[in-house]
C-alpha cells in the first residue's frame, strides 16, 4: 500500500496575510507566547473554510538570539524535529539553540498542543506567524507540526507558515531537508529589501554586541508602544493608532551605533554570500575550504523556505509602483540577502541608509496594508535568470521596469545568481545520469546501452543467482563463499559493479552533488532497498571467506560496513518514518557469523543473542514492506549457529 | 552542453576581502619588535607566527639586484628534496652524474635569511602540528614565513602518514613577498595538493619589493591577493596572469627604493563590500569568465590587454572540466577490484592445467587466447593503476610503521603477487628480454620493499 507523504499547503490569499501581519504586531503586547485568531479561509473550495491564525510574539533580549559568543547554534533536538537531518550520512541539523529552547518551553508549558490538536479536530486550517523573532518561533512551530503530523502520524492537515521581517535560525541541513520534504512551500517569509533583522544572524555575536542591546530595545519600543519604558519618548496620550513606526530617526539609536551594528552585519553577511558563491562556481582552489575550517568563523545560518523580497520598485514613490520578488532557492535567497542590502555608492549616506535598514523592520504592516501580496504581481526569479545578462536598451524591457531591484544590481551579483541556477543544473544533471544507470530507458533501448551494467538488470540476475543456487543443495551464501563455478564468479563481478555505482551515489550525495529530494525520491529508495537486501548478503559473505585468514585485526563486519549499505538502509527507515536501527534485515548475517567466531561471547550469552536474532527474523518475515524474495534469511549459517551452540 | 565558467577567484577575493584574517595577521607583523615572535590573536584566538621584514640595508643590497638565484643545494633541509633522486636521472641520457644536479633554485635572500632564523622556528612550529597556525611575514621576512609553513607541513605530512588525524594545516600569508624561486620550486609545492593551496601572497600595487621580480625564470605559486591604494582588491591563482599584473605594476612603480606600508590599503579593506561600486558598461554576457578577469584587472589598476592570456586559461578550464571527474578515483577503486578478481578466477581455473604462469606462457589454444586477450586487459589496467598510485605515494614522505599506509598495501601486496609473475612471462616470452631483475619495474620494487618495511614493524 502506498503512503500518501505528501503534506498538504495552506493556500494564502490577501486578507489571511494581512491579518497574519496584524496579529504578529499585536502578539508583540501581549504577555502570552502567542495569540490566536479564527478567520475565514476564502483561497480555498474545500471543505473547511477556517483558519486558525497563530501568532508568536518577538523576544527582544540579546539571549533570545545568541546563547553564546559566536553564532549560538546548537544541534537540534531529534525527537522532535526527526526529519532536520541529512539521511544518509545521519547529520543533525543546527538551529538557533536560544529560539529552540524558547520554542521547547512553549510546548512544555503552555496550552499550545491542546490548541493545535483542537483545531486538528475541529478541521481548521493552522496559519504559523510571527513578527522579527515571533517568525523564528513560528518558522520552528510549523517544522515541528509538519514531523509530528503529517510525517510521524501522517495526518494531512493544512498547515502554513507567514513570518514578516524574521532572523535566519536553520543551517543548511535544515535547509536541505525543507526541500527534500517538500516543505518549501509550507513557508513564506516577507522580507524588506533593506530590512537589517533578517540579515543580523550572518554576523557573530562578538562583532555585533556592543550595540546589540541597544538596537533590539529600539525593536521592543517601536512594537510596543502601549508598554511604559524608561527610554519611551512618545507621549501617553498619542492615540493608538498614531502611525509612531514612520519615524525614521530615533534618539535612542544614535548615528554611531546604526552604522556601526550594519556595517558588521554587512560585512558579515558578504563573507557568507562570497563564501557560498564561491563554491557554487566549481573552484578548484582550497584556500578557502582551508580558511573557514580553521580560521574563519562563518555563519552556519541559511535560508530555508520561500522568499518575498518587498523591493522599492519604481523610485518615484507611488506605493502601487513597490514590487514583489519571489525567490525559492535558498542560496539565490542568501545572495539577495547580501547584495539588496549594498549601498548604491559611496556618496550615499551611510547612517541615513543603516537607520532605514533598522526601521525597515518595522514597515511591514504598512507595506501589506497598502501593497497586500500581490499574488498576480508577484515575479518568480526562475522566470528572471534568462534577462539577468541582456544590457540595456534591449528587448525585455517591461521585465526590466517591473523588477528594478533585480536589475539594478551589479554584474558579480548577477552572476551569483546565474552560479546558483548552473549549480542546481548540474545536480539535475547528476541525478539523471544515476537514474539512466539505474533502469533502462525504453525509448532508446535500440541504443548500444549493452556495455552500461544497469542496476535493474543485474537485480533480475541476482534474483536467479539467488534462487538457483546449487539447485537447492545449499542456498546463494554458502555457494558464494565457496566461490567453486563460474555463477559464483559472475556474481561476485556483479557485486563489485554494483558498488562502483553506489559508492559514487553516496559520494555525490556527501559531497551535495544531488539534488535535496533524491535522498527521499520513492524510485531510488525502491531500487536502493532491493539491491541492499539482495546484495549486502553477499558482501558479508565474501568478508568472512577472506578474513579466515585474520588479516583484519578482528574487526566485525559491522564496524567496517560499506557506506552503501548504510545509506540505503536509512533512506528505507525515513522513507518509512521508522526509528534508526544498527541491525536489519539485510545485514543481521553478519552478527550471526560474529557469533561464530570462537572465545568471542560466553555460550549464554551467544545463545541469548541467537534467539534475539531469531525473532526479529520472524519479525522482518511478517513485515509487509518487505518483500520475501528480497531478503537471504540466513539458512544456512542460522542452522550452522544453531548446531554449533547445540554442541557447546 | 555549453556550459558557463564563472571566473570563481573574484568570489575568493571578495570572501578574503570580508574577514579578518588578513588585517589580523597584518596587525601581528606590527607588533613584532624582535625578528619573529607568536601572537594569540585576542578575539579569534588563533595563533599568528609573525615574521618581521628584514634589516633596510638588506632589502636595499636586494632592490639593488645584488641577490640572485643559487642551486637548491644551498639551502640545506631535510623538508623538501633539494637534490634529484638519482632513480629519476637514471631514466634520462644525461651526462651528469645524478646526484650533482640539484632540483630547483631560490632566490639567495631566502637561504640567507631563513638559516638565521631557522632552528627558533622550529620550536614554534613543532607546537603547532595539531592546532591551527597562521604563519606571516613582511617583505622580504615573507621568504622566511614560506619556508617555514613548508616546514610545518612536511612535518605534519609524517604525522599523517603515521596515521594521526589531529592535525591541522598552517596558513602562510605574506605581504609584499617577492617571488620565491624558479619552476621546479613552484612545482615542489604544486604537486603536494595540502601544500598548494595554503600561500596567500598580499601584494601592492605601489611596493617595489614584491613587484621586483615578475618575470621568468621566477615563478609564482599560491593564491595571490593583488591591492591598490585605492581601495580595490583581487585574487588570482594563475601564472599567467600574475606575472603579467606583477609586471604591470612593476613598470608603473617609482624606481626609488622604500619599505611599503599596507597599513592604508588594509584599513579600508572590508569596507569595501558595503558598496556596489561602479555599474560596468559593455557586454557582460559575451563570456562571463572573461567579463570576470577584465573586471578583476581594472579592479587593480591593471589595463593591458590581457586576452591571449584569459583565453588560454579558459581553455584549460574547460579541458581540465571535461576531462576530469571527481568521481573517477571511487570508480576506479572498484574497477581495480573487478579486475582482481578477474586475475583470481583466472589463477584459480588454470590451477589443474598446471598454473596459471604456465597458462599464460603457452597460449595455444583459441580458447585460452580469448581469454587471454580479456586477462592482458585487466592486467594493464591494473599496471597503469598501481603505478601510479606508487609514484604519487613516493613523493610523500616515508617513514616506519605507517598505519595509514597500511590500507592500501594490503592491495599493492595482492597485486603484486598476481600479476608480477605476468610481466615477468610477458617480459620474457612476449617480449623476448633477458634480465627482467635488473630492470624490474620501479613500482614493484617500492611495493616490495614497502611492505617488508610495514612487516618488520609489527
Amino acid at each position: 500500500m502506498e503512503v500518501e507523504r505528501e503534506s498538504v499547503k495552506l493556500l494564502l490569499d490577501d486578507e489571511l496575510i494581512k491579518a497574519a501581519c496584524n496579529l504578529s504586531m499585536k502578539a508583540h503586547n501581549h504577555n502570552q507566547d502567542y495569540l490566536t485568531n479564527t478567520k475565514k479561509h476564502n483561497a480555498s473550495s474545500s471543505s473547511s473554510t477556517q483558519v486558525l491564525i497563530i501568532a508568536f510574539k518577538g523576544s527582544f533580549e540579546v539571549d533570545d538570539f545568541y546563547h553564546d559568543d559566536h553564532f549560538g547554534e546548537t544541534n537540534v533536538d531529534c525527537s522532535l524535529f526527526p526529519s532536520l537531518r541529512r539521511i544518509g550520512e545521519a547529520q543533525l541539523a543546527k538551529v538557533n539553540g536560544s529560539i529552540l529552547k524558547i520554542f521547547q518551553d512553549i510546548l512544555n508549558n503552555s496550552g499550545f498542543i491542546s490548541e493545535v490538536e483542537k483545531a486538528v479536530k475541529e478541521d481548521k486550517k493552522i496559519l504559523f506567524t510571527g513578527h522579527s523573532s515571533g517568525g523564528a518561533k513560528a518558522s520552528l512551530a510549523t517544522l515541528w507540526m509538519l514531523d509530528e503530523y503529517t510525517r510521524k502520524r501522517k495526518i494531512r492537515h493544512p498547515i502554513g507558515c507567514v513570518t514578516f521581517g524574521s532572523p535566519l535560525i536553520g543551517d543548511r541541513t535544515v535547509s536541505h531537508a525543507v526541500r527534500r520534504e517538500k516543505w518549501a512551500g509550507h513557508f513564506t517569509h516577507f522580507v524588506m529589501e533593506h530590512d537589517i533583522v533578517p540579515r543580523m544572524m550572518l554576523a557573530p555575536k562578538t562583532s555585533i554586541q556592543e550595540h546589540l542591546s541597544d538596537i533590539l530595545q529600539f525593536f521592543q519600543q517601536k512594537v510596543k508602544p502601549n508598554t511604559t519604558q524608561k527610554s519611551h519618548k512618545f507621549p501617553k496620550f498619542f492615540n493608538k493608532k498614531t502611525p509612531v513606526r514612520t519615524v525614521d530617526h530615533d534618539e535612542s539609536v544614535d548615528d554611531n551605533q546604526a552604522v556601526t551594528f550594519f556595517e558588521y552585519v554587512l560585512i558579515n553577511a558578504s563573507t557568507v554570500a562570497n563564501h557560498d558563491a564561491f563554491d557554487l562556481m566549481e573552484p578548484t582552489n582550497s584556500l578557502k575550504d582551508k580558511l573557514s575550517a580553521d580560521f574563519v568563523k562563518v555563519s552556519p545560518y541559511r535560508p530555508f523556505g520561500t522568499y518575498v523580497f518587498c523591493t522599492r520598485g519604481d523610485d518615484l514613490g507611488a506605493s502601487s509602483s513597490r514590487q514583489q520578488l519571489v525567490v525559492e532557492n535558498p542560496n539565490a535567497v542568501l545572495q539577495l540577502l547580501f547584495y539588496f542590502l549594498q549601498l548604491s555608492n559611496e556618496d550615499q549616506d551611510l547612517a541615513k541608509f543603516a537607520h532605514e535598514s533598522l526601521n525597515a523592520n518595522l514597515r511591514y504592516e504598512e507595506e501589506l496594508n497598502n501593497n497586500g501580496l500581490q499574488l498576480v504581481k508577484m515575479v518568480d526569479l526562475k522566470h528572471l535568470n534568462d534577462h539577468l545578462l541582456t544590457s540595456d536598451g534591449t528587448a525585455g524591457d517591461t521585465v526590466r521596469t517591473s523588477n528594478k531591484a533585480l536589475f539594478e544590481l551589479t554584474a558579480s551579483a548577477k552572476w551569483c545568481l546565474l552560479a546558483v541556477e548552473e549549480a542546481e543544473k548540474r545536480k539535475l544533471k547528476n541525478m539523471d545520469q544515476i537514474k539512466k544507470s539505474m533502469r533502462k530507458d525504453k525509448s532508446n533501448e535500440s541504443e548500444s546501452t549493452t556495455k552500461i551494467k544497469i542496476v535493474e538488470d543485474m537485480l533480475d540476475e541476482m534474483h536467479k543467482y539467488k534462487e538457483k543456487a546449487r539447485h537447492g543443495t545449499t542456498d546463494y551464501y554458502e555457494a558464494f563463499k565457496l566461490q567453486d563455478e563460474y555463477v559464483d564468479f559472475e556474481a561476485n563481478v556483479s557485486r563489485l559493479e554494483q558498488a562502483k555505482i553506489w559508492d559514487v551515489i553516496v559520494e555525490m550525495e556527501v559531497r551535495k552533488d544531488l539534488p535535496d529530494e533524491f535522498e527521499a525520491s520513492d524510485e531510488v529508495v525502491k531500487l536502493a532497498t532491493e539491491f541492499r537486501r539482495l546484495y549486502e548478503p553477499l558482501d558479508i559473505a565474501n568478508y568472512y571467506r577472506h578474513s579466515k585468514g585474520d588479516d583484519n585485526k578482528g574487526l566485525s563486519y559491522m564496524e567496517v560496513r560499506p557506506k552503501r549499505y548504510k545509506f540505503t538502509q536509512r533512506w528505507y527507515e525515513h522513507t518509512n518514518a521508522m526509528q534508526f536501527e544498527l541491525l536489519s534485515e539485510s545485514n543481521f548475517v553478519a552478527e550471526v557469523e560474529e557469533l561464530m567466531k570462537p572465545r568471542k561471547k560466553t555460550v549464554e550469552e551467544a545463545r541469548k543473542d541467537f534467539e534475539d536474532i531469531k525473532d526479529k527474523v520472524r519479525m522482518w518475515k511478517s513485515d509487509e514492506k518487505i518483500a520475501y524474495k528480497d531478503v537471504f534469511w540466513g539458512e544456512s549459517v542460522l542452522s550452522k549457529l544453531q548446531e554449533k551452540l547445540a554442541e557447546a | 552542453m555549453n556550459k558557463i565558467i564563472f571566473s570563481s577567484e573574484l568570489e575568493l577575493g571578495k570572501f578574503l576581502g570580508s574577514t579578518d584574517v588578513i588585517p589580523d595577521a597584518y596587525h601581528a607583523i606590527l607588533e613584532t619588535t624582535l625578528p619573529f615572535k607568536l601572537h594569540t590573536n585576542r578575539r579569534s584566538g588563533i595563533d599568528v607566527l609573525a615574521v618581521k621584514s628584514c634589516s633596510h640595508d638588506y632589502t636595499t643590497q636586494f632592490l639593488k639586484g645584488e641577490l640572485n638565484l643559487v642551486p637548491s643545494e644551498n639551502l640545506q633541509v631535510d623538508f623538501i628534496p633539494t637534490k634529484v633522486k638519482s632513480s629519476v636521472a637514471n631514466n634520462e641520457a644525461d651526462s651528469i652524474p645524478a646526484k650533482d644536479k640539484s632540483l630547483f633554485s631560490i632566490n639567495k635572500a631566502v637561504v640567507e635569511l631563513f638559516q638565521q632564523l631557522s632552528d627558533d622556528l622550529q620550536e614554534e612550529e613543532k607546537k603547532h602540528i595539531n592546532t591551527p597556525l597562521i604563519i606571516t611575514g613582511l617583505g622580504l621576512g615573507g621568504y622566511v614565513a614560506i619556508l617555514s609553513a613548508m616546514r610545518l607541513h612536511h612535518a605534519i605530512d609524517v604525522q599523517e602518514s603515521d596515521g594521526s588525524k589531529n592535525t591541522k594545516r598552517p596558513i602562510c600569508i605574506t605581504f609584499g613577498c617577492p617571488l620565491v624561486g624558479d619552476k621546479a620550486f613552484k612545482t615542489v609545492i604544486d604537486e603536494r595538493p595540502q601544500w598548494k593551496y595554503s600561500f596567500l601572497n598580499v601584494v601592492a600595487n605601489k611596493d617595489p619589493v614584491a613587484t621586483f621580480f615578475s618575470s621568468d625564470p621566477y615563478k609564482p605559486f599560491g593564491t595571490f591577493l593583488f591591492c591598490t591604494e585605492s581601495g580595490g582588491y583581487t585574487a588570482f591563482e594563475d601564472e599567467d596572469l600574475i606575472l603579467p599584473v606583477l609586471n604591470a605594476m612593476k613598470l608603473t612603480n617609482p624606481d626609488h627604493l622604500h619599505m611599503y606600508d599596507y597599513r592604508s590599503v588594509l584599513s579600508t579593506f572590508n569596507r569595501k563590500v558595503l558598496y556596489r561600486g561602479v555599474p560596468e558598461v559593455g557586454e557582460l554576457n559575451l563570456n562571463l569568465f572573461n567579463a570576470g578577469i577584465t573586471m578583476q584587472l581594472r579592479e587593480v589598476g591593471v589595463s593591458d590587454d590581457m586576452n591571449d592570456q584569459i583565453e588560454k586559461m579558459e581553455k584549460q578550464i574547460k579541458w581540465s572540466k571535461s576531462n576530469k571527474n571527481s568521481y573517477e578515483p571511487t570508480r576506479k577503486l572498484n574497477e581495480m577490484k573487478i579486475s582482481l578478481t578477474y586475475m583470481e578466477w583466472y589463477m584459480k581455473t588454470r590451477k589443474s592445467k598446471g598454473g596459471y604462469y604456465d597458462s599464460y606462457k603457452n597460449d595455444e589454444t583459441i580458447y585460452e587466447i580469448m581469454c587471454q586477450n580479456e586477462i592482458v586487459k585487466h592486467q594493464r589496467n591494473l599496471n597503469l593503476y598501481w603505478k601510479k598510485i606508487v609514484e604519487d605515494k613516493d613523493k610523500m614522505p616515508q617513514k616506519e610503521g605507517a598505519n595509514l599506509r597500511k590500507r592500501w598495501l594490503y592491495g599493492g601486496t595482492n597485486y603484486r603477487r598476481i600479476i608480477e609473475p605476468l610481466d615477468i612471462v610477458r617480459y620474457y616470452h612476449k617480449e623476448k628480454k633477458v634480465n627482467y631483475i635488473e630492470n624490474r619495474p620501479n613500482h614493484y620494487k617500492l611495493l616490495e620493499r614497502w611492505a617488508d618495511e610495514d612487516k618488520n614493524n609489527t
